[in-house]
């Protein structure tokens, strides 16, 4: 998603909230479920922060444990280990009447295919009320009343759908109706899976515009599921989620590797072809970091030097360590 | 839609059930009504027995003041009060010159209930309006005065009367008359006759009977009562206890005043409250039954429905609305629709009932009570929770919340429905033990689980039959995978994958097992009422009848019907012993209505008629004679001389009469004696008797008489109009042949040379020796009830019973043949021939009653000449009314609510099948393009559904008909038939092929059709379009 994509949004309408979005927070998330007599490991320790505000992509590939992630943060799944903190507190403690005042209030969550979300049958404007019904039964503060629903509608450019049925709107204006129906509740925290999966490429840079609008608009937190690079591009921060676990962070086109709280690193995909699994590491701290050397190639690396140095009769003990530097013929990944 | 449909089918069963019961209570009641007598249901005041005649105005007033019950007026609940006075009186008659009894009665409204032929109805209080026979033999008319004369010994002349008109007294007697015969004329009165009733008005018999200032010491005896018709039409069922009440308080008040009020309406109100519990077990069960149906398949609905509302209700809770907004949510709507449904079910059920009414209880209101609007609210509420618990779901975490556990999930549901249908198993392998274990219970008594089994059995056969679909197709899938057969394969595989198509199964084998056991119960039900009712008659057709003294009731039948295949006469008599019912047993085979098997040995009516009718010497009748001369021959020397006594039966007036003939003499003499007063019409030779006395101061205490009887003789009556009057006459009594005459035991027989040698030996201390004409067998064969033989089991000889004759005297009867009841009368009785019957008879004691059965409603010309013969039909009783009155009864009406339970279960069954294919439909529109688009023909496809549907509908019918047949094999028996204990013969339980099958097949038909309809229309949905929808 480009900049300029984000620069056609509709003018916005919605006064900001006052309250900011809630953060995540995420201490080593376990979880299991069972399918057919077998045990599937769906998240195996993700640690993750999610600052107030915040809009996060989370990458990976189908299975990687993305979407139970997010359906752990809206409270819809227990994990079987760890915490999940929203705005300091522990979903994973909370009771059912206290996780439906939960998902009514404060986060609100759009599922990964549109009908998930909505009533085919029914009117937009409808369905954003109706997602908003257990917010107004709580007297939410943020809950949108009927002259917000316009303006909500105004901001995702669906205005003039309102009163149009579901079943008969576009996969991308159906996708616009979830965001709203996701937000229709005041929610700080909207949590979206996949809402570009089964788009074109318009409808998808117009859901994209819509959630950066939602984002500017509300100042809510948001956190988008993804396995589309392309989309998680368009999003200033991504959490790539691998074999579950959280993999690499991209900020504003950059990739990160993650150190998690048990000092856990992932490695990106292009690192693992230099570090393949078991292969054995030293680890060389400096100012900036730390430098992770393949101890085989390091040492095939000294012995052909000493080779030299026996040719040349020079000392390669001191090589490779000046700057820290892997270098052109390093073969080892460093990070800042 | 579908919801509101099921959901008032469920309504409608519910308060159809009650609806049905109220009206079919109220017509037990107006059946057991209609078939009592006016006797039994009116209300009648009367001084008690032997106590002083009540003013009549008295009376009335009295009347006037009858409890009306539950809130109606005595008026509106009887009839006008009739009042009668009824004055003993005799006139003399110059014709015969005997007096002549007249019962002079005033009655309500008498003058418009006969036939005045001659003159007016009495207007004045010396006014009398007798009968033209009656006037005949007084050989009076009218304007003349007639003495009446008081009947006691005093003789009292009472004031005249002036004849007003001649009646003809009425051939029937209506209930007007109260069951009474006022018409008696020719019946014995002292020495002189009966005559028909003299009507007067009520200050003429008050008058008579009190007395009055110009001669009141001429008072007659008299007696008078108030009767008051009930209104059968303006009794309610519901309003018996409240009558009961009133009667017994008002009785128990009128008792306190002398007056006593009597009425069987209270035994009538027991009969039916009987009648009422039999039914109402049956039709709860039923209705129960019925809910409970309707409530399956409303739940089957309502889970549908939740399926169909799940992503709304998953959307619900994933915006956190609250447990009790996403319940309202999930059920609102069904319970606004069931509330809806309520009233429509409520007119639906009232107007199947009206409907089903115009042909079971025509005439009957068909009216909505309390207990129907506690059925539709009860209805409503336990389809409200039906309705919850097929919406369960709602209460549990949604899809979208627990993805990953939906395999357990489906585990946990389908552990539940094998624990919910190994329950329904047990209960019904539990019902049918404890039913075979009870047994059949003769069809007079109710065992409610007995209505329950044949849902049980389909239930479980269906519950069988939907667990072993998907298994068989899987054997068949299996074996026709690589075969050319797609549309079974589809079809087999279909069934297969989804049990849910299968476990329609269960409907409809409920369905048709109910039906098969409704139209078996219905039909069996009916012919076993269709015997007993015409067992119980004893004939097609019974005229009851009255025989005036003098007449040969038995030879005036015969000459009635000389065919012998139309008419057969008939006498009963009831006592203290049990009762005896005498047939012409010639006729029997032809006339009565015997079911084989009735008795033990079986034997069919023909042979039971050949047993009854044992060969016995004709009895030597008579004509009216004066005197009576036998010649006999003492052949030795007796002192003193024994007396030869003769027993002659007068057979006008039932009347046996000892003459004596004076000493015996040494050697031949004639005898002779007169017979005034003994022979007046017809007469019967009965007996020889010997009388001796030994001599006083003698030790001799017995004595041989032996005697030669050569011939008996009669002198003609001077009355006699045949001209022989005064002439004697020879009885031919077959002296000369012994085996015509049996001795008692002290008697010893013997041919002699000019008659009949029979040796009397006398003694003081033993019984009279007599001789009599074997015109009776000493042991009388008879058809004996099992109750008489238990009675008689220990004192009896074996197979011999006593009985009472026609007389009321001991017969000794040979019960050879066992029956279980007796047409007419009973489970306590004997059945023997009336000729035999008629030559025992030595008296009248007023207690028979004569009757003649016909094969065929009898012709006019059959009645003529029974009338001819002497014989008056009184009334008619016939099997068809008598089975009318039982397809009336309580469980009558509780079978036919089988039928419309089965319908109703049809149509259930039918509606679930549709609505399985409907909800069905868009998914298998899926499926089916999708095999379409790979290139299989739609004919194949269509053939695919039609086939699994199909089996589907044949698995179900074929379940629902075995489980109902073994149902009518094991429960029939033990559902009640008939109102009351019933005895006769056997009843059938057999399972009636025709007509199940014939409904069945019908059943098959119309499943299929609407099945095969339905797939045809959901095939009009596949289309390519399909599969871009559900992509």
């Amino acid at each position: 998603m480009t900049p300029a994509a984000i620069a056609g949004a509709p003018a916005l309408t919605l006064a900001p909230r006052s309250e900011p979005g809630l953060d995540v927070q995420c201490l080593g998330l376990v979880h299991l479920y069972h399918l057919e007599g077998t045990e599937v490991v769906a998240l195996r320790g993700v640690d993750l922060d999610i600052d107030p505000g915040e809009m996060v992509a989370l990458l990976g590939p189908s299975g990687a444990g993305k979407s139970t992630l997010l359906r752990m943060l809206a409270g819809l799944l227990r994990p079987s280990a760890g915490q999940v903190l929203v705005g300091g507190r522990d979903v994973a403690r909370m009771s059912a009447s206290e996780l439906r005042a939960f998902r009514a209030t404060e986060v609100g969550i759009v599922l990964q295919e549109a009908t998930s979300n909505l009533l085919g049958y029914a009117t937009v404007a409808e369905n954003v009320a109706y997602a908003a019904r257990g917010a107004r039964q709580r007297r939410a503060p943020g809950a949108f009343d009927r002259p917000d629903l316009a303006q909500l509608l105004t901001l995702l450019d669906i205005a003039d759908l309102a009163d149009e049925r579901i079943g008969t709107l576009s996969g991308g204006d159906q996708q616009r109706a979830a965001l709203a129906a996701g937000v229709a509740g005041g929610g700080r925290l909207l949590l979206v899976d996949e809402p570009t999966s089964q788009l074109d490429p318009a409808g998808r840079d117009s859901v994209i515009d819509g959630m950066h609008a939602l984002h500017d608009a509300l100042r809510a937190t948001i956190v988008m599921v993804t396995h589309d690079p392309a989309v998680a591009a368009s999003v200033p921060r991504t959490v790539t989620i691998r074999d579950g676990r959280v993999g690499t962070e991209g900020r504003h086109g950059t990739q990160y590797a993650v150190v998690g709280r048990d000092g856990v690193i992932q490695l990106p995909p292009d690192l693992l072809e230099i570090l393949p699994p078991q292969t054995l590491v030293r680890l060389r701290g400096h100012a900036h970091g730390v430098d992770l050397i393949n101890a085989d190639l390091e040492v095939a690396d000294a012995a052909q030097r000493l080779d030299v140095m026996s040719e040349t009769g020079g000392s390669g003990a001191d090589e490779g360590g000046g700057d820290g530097h892997d270098g052109a013929g390093g073969k080892g990944g460093r990070l800042p | 839609m579908m919801f509101l449909t099921v959901g008032a089918a469920a309504v409608a069963a519910a308060s159809a059930g009650p609806i049905y019961l109220a009206s079919a209570d109220q017509s037990v009641l107006q059946s057991v009504l209609g078939s009592s007598s006016v006797v039994s249901s009116g209300l009648t005041l009367a001084p008690p027995s032997g106590t002083a005649f009540i003013q009549p105005q008295t009376l009335s007033r009295l009347a006037a003041e009858a409890p009306g019950g539950s809130g109606g007026s005595p008026r509106d609940r009887y009839g006008p009060a009739i009042v009668t006075v009824d004055v003993s009186a005799q006139f003399h008659s110059p014709v015969s010159g005997l007096f002549d009894g007249v019962d002079l009665i005033s009655r309500t409204g008498v003058c418009s209930h006969v036939h005045i032929v001659s003159g007016s109805c009495p207007t004045r209080p010396n006014q009398v309006l007798l009968s033209a026979r009656s006037a005949g033999a007084l050989g009076t008319t009218v304007g003349h005065t007639l003495m009446p004369i008081s009947t006691n010994r005093s003789q009292h002349r009472a004031p005249p009367v002036v004849v007003s008109g001649l009646y003809v007294a009425p051939a029937r007697l209506d209930a007007f008359w109260w069951g009474a015969n006022y018409f008696e004329f020719g019946s014995s009165f002292g020495h002189g006759e009966f005559l028909d009733s003299g009507f007067m008005t009520q200050a003429g018999t008050v008058g008579l009977a009190e007395g009055n200032d110009a001669n009141p010491a001429a008072v007659l005896s008299a007696a008078d009562l108030a009767q008051m018709p009930l209104r059968p039409n303006r009794i309610a069922a519901t309003d018996a206890p409240a009558i009961t009440r009133a009667l017994n308080a008002y009785g128990g008040a009128l008792l306190g005043g002398g007056v006593v009020a009597t009425s069987g309406l209270s035994t009538i109100f027991s009969t039916v409250a009987s009648q009422e519990h039999q039914m109402a077990e049956t039709t709860a069960v039923i209705s129960v039954e019925l809910v409970l149906l309707a409530l399956i398949v409303l739940y089957g609905v309502a889970s549908s429905n939740s399926d169909e509302r799940s992503p709304d209700l998953a959307i619900a809770e994933l915006r956190g609305l609250s447990r009790s907004s996403i319940a309202v949510l999930a059920l609102r709507e069904p319970a606004v629709l069931l509330a809806l449904s309520a009233p429509a079910g409520l007119v639906i059920g009232w107007v199947l009932v009206t409907l089903a009414g115009a042909h079971v209880f025509p005439g009957i209101p068909v009216t909505v009570d309390s207990l129907t609007l506690g059925a539709v609210v009860g209805t409503f509420v336990a389809g409200c929770a039906a309705t919850a618990i097929g919406a369960r779901q709602v209460f549990s975490p949604r899809a979208s919340t627990a993805g990953q556990d939906r395999a357990s999930k489906e585990r946990r549901t389908a552990r539940a429905a094998l624990t919910v249908d190994a329950i329904v198993v047990v209960l019904a392998v539990a019902a049918l033990v404890e039913v075979l274990s009870r047994g059949k219970t003769a069809g007079g008594s109710s065992d409610p689980l007995a209505a329950l089994a044949p849902a049980l059995l389909a239930l479980t056969a269906g519950i069988l039959g939907a667990r072993l679909i998907p298994l068989a197709c899987r054997g068949i899938t299996r074996a026709n995978t690589w075969t050319s057969q797609v549309a079974g394969v589809l079809a087999s595989r279909s069934l297969m994958r989804r049990p849910g198509v299968a476990r329609r199964v269960l409907m409809l084998s409920l369905a048709v097992g109910l039906l098969t056991f409704a139209v078996a119960g219905v039909d069996v039900a009916r012919a076993n009422r269709a015997t007993q009712a015409a067992f119980a008659t004893g004939a097609p057709v019974v005229l009851n009848v009255t025989v005036p003294p003098g007449v040969d009731f038995l030879a005036a039948v015969r000459r009635a019907d000389p065919s012998g295949r139309e008419a057969m006469a008939v006498a009963r008599i009831m006592t203290s012993n049990g009762s005896t019912l005498a047939v012409d047993s010639k006729r029997f085979g032809a006339i009565a209505s015997w079911p084989v098997g009735t008795t033990s040995p079986s034997t069919n009516p023909t042979s039971i008629g050949n047993y009854l009718n044992a060969p016995a010497a004709a009895p030597l009748q008579f004509k009216a004679a004066s005197a009576i001369r036998v010649t006999a021959s003492l052949t030795s020397r007796v002192r003193p001389a024994p007396h030869l006594e003769v027993a002659v039966f007068d057979e006008r007036f039932d009347n046996e009469t000892d003459i004596d003939l004076g000493p015996l003499g040494v050697g031949e003499h004639a005898y002779t004696a007169s017979l005034e007063g003994a022979c007046l019409t017809r007469c019967r030779f009965d007996t020889f008797a010997v009388l001796w006395v030994p001599p006083a101061g003698s030790n001799a205490s017995s004595a041989k008489v032996p005697l030669q009887l050569s011939s008996i003789s009669v002198q003609r009556s001077s009355t006699s109009s045949d001209g022989a009057s005064g002439s004697w006459e020879a009885v031919q009594a077959g002296l000369d042949d012994p085996r015509d005459w049996a001795g008692s035991s002290s008697v010893i027989l013997a041919p002699g040379p000019t008659g009949l040698g029979a040796t009397f030996f006398v003694s003081v201390s033993s019984q009279l020796p007599t001789l009599r004409r074997t015109d009776v067998p000493a042991v009388v064969p008879a058809v004996v009830t099992s109750q008489v033989v238990d009675l008689n089991e220990s004192t009896a000889a074996p197979g011999q019973y006593p009985a009472d004759g026609l007389d009321g005297n001991q017969l000794t009867v040979a019960g050879h043949v066992v029956a279980g009841a007796l047409p007419e009368v009973g489970a306590n009785g004997i059945l023997i021939d009336l000729g035999l019957a008629e030559a025992a008879q030595t008296s009248d004691t007023g207690a028979v009653s004569d009757q003649v059965w016909c094969r065929t409603v009898p012709s006019t010309a059959l009645l003529a000449r029974l009338g001819a013969g002497g014989v008056t039909v009184r009334g008619v009783t016939t099997a068809a009314t008598a089975f009318a009155v039982m397809n009336k009864s309580g469980p009558t009406l509780a079978f036919d609510l089988f039928v419309f339970a089965a319908l109703a279960a049809g149509v259930l069954a039918l509606g679930s099948l549709l609505f399985a294919i409907a909800t069905a439909s868009r998914r298998r529109s899926i499926e089916l393009a999708a095999l379409a688009a790979i290139g299989v023909p739609r004919s194949v496809l269509w053939r695919s559904l039609v086939e699994e549907y199909g089996g589907v509908v044949f698995a179900g019918v074929v379940l629902g008909l075995v489980s109902g047949s073994v149902a009518v094999s094991v429960a029939l028996g033990a559902l009640p038939e008939f109102p009351n204990g019933r005895v006769g013969p056997a009843l059938t339980t057999w399972v009636p092929w025709g007509p199940v099958l014939l409904v069945t097949v019908a059943a098959l038909v119309i499943l299929l059709a609407a099945a095969v309809a339905a797939t045809r229309l959901l095939m009009h949905r596949v289309t390519p379009e399909c599969l871009r929808m559900s992509a």
